[in-house]
């Protein structure tokens, strides 16, 4: 693990204006869309095996994932303009 | 990796094709290179965004906090609070709910601590590495007072015993 006290302050800072923004965005999405989301993003799974785990199609997931991006997309653009846009 | 690497694979990422070591490094080289990352399109910057969500340092008295509600869970459970829950989940839809929690939960235990491959965990990183999941997972509404929440030692096993069981394409 990196240890973010090495970073400078201001690094230090975006990342976690950034980690913050996205949980806030990430809460506010349906919950399969979250689900799907936390999978592959942040517990690294590809579409196949968030398939499996959730018992839903391949193609299903692919359609939460886009819709979750989507969502986030737009609410990030007002919280994190600078990275969005 | 550098540009090229990241270009070339960039498509698979995108699609869902890429698990595990080669997906992080891919999206650590997206979320570093300003080129790579003004490449991508306004959604699929989220893909960059993502990692720089993983190496936030527990905020202060993240243990004390952590300790306190387990504390409190334990009382709960002493009292007989958790006896009366428990028998009100032992209807069949909610057993059902709850062994998918529970599963989920543990894939999610299992998988976070692997994210960092190649650091040596000690056991005081990876009950951050807990604590840091459970309010994820609590905002999935996954856990409410599941017994593992405390079972650092059945936690701290799982973690010990290698290489997360999905495979990098």
């Amino acid at each position: 693990m990196e240890d973010t006290r090495a970073l400078p302050a201001d690094l230090l800072l975006e990342r976690r204006a950034v980690a913050q923004a996205l949980r806030q965005a990430l809460a506010q999405l349906p919950e399969k869309q979250r689900i799907a989301f936390i999978l592959n993003k942040y517990q690294e799974l590809s579409y196949a095996e968030v398939a499996e785990v959730m018992n839903i199609s391949e193609k299903a997931v692919k359609s939460l994932i886009h819709r979750a991006k989507e969502t986030m997309a737009v609410r990030l653009q007002s919280l994190l303009p600078e990275f969005v846009t | 990796m550098n540009c090229s690497e990241a270009k070339n694979e960039l498509d698979a990422l995108l699609g869902g094709k890429l698990s595990g070591e080669k997906a992080r490094s891919l999206r650590a080289h997206l979320a570093a290179c300003p080129r790579c990352f003004s490449s991508l399109g306004e959604t699929d910057r989220i893909e960059a965004l993502t990692v720089m969500d993983d190496d936030i340092e527990p905020s202060a008295g993240l243990e004390a906090r952590f300790r306190a509600r387990l504390d409190s869970h334990r009382r709960e459970r002493r009292t007989g609070r958790h006896g009366a829950l428990w028998r009100q989940l032992l209807y069949p839809q909610r057993l059902a709910a709850l062994g998918a929690a529970a599963t989920l939960l543990l894939l999610a235990l299992y998988l976070g601590p692997f994210r960092q491959s190649g650091t040596e965990q000690s056991p005081v990183w990876t009950e951050y590495s807990v604590a840091d999941q459970v309010p994820l997972l609590e905002d999935m509404e996954l856990i409410q007072n599941l017994e593992l929440f405390e079972n650092f030692d059945a936690i701290r096993k799982l973690s010990e015993n290698g290489r997360p069981p999905y495979s990098v394409h």
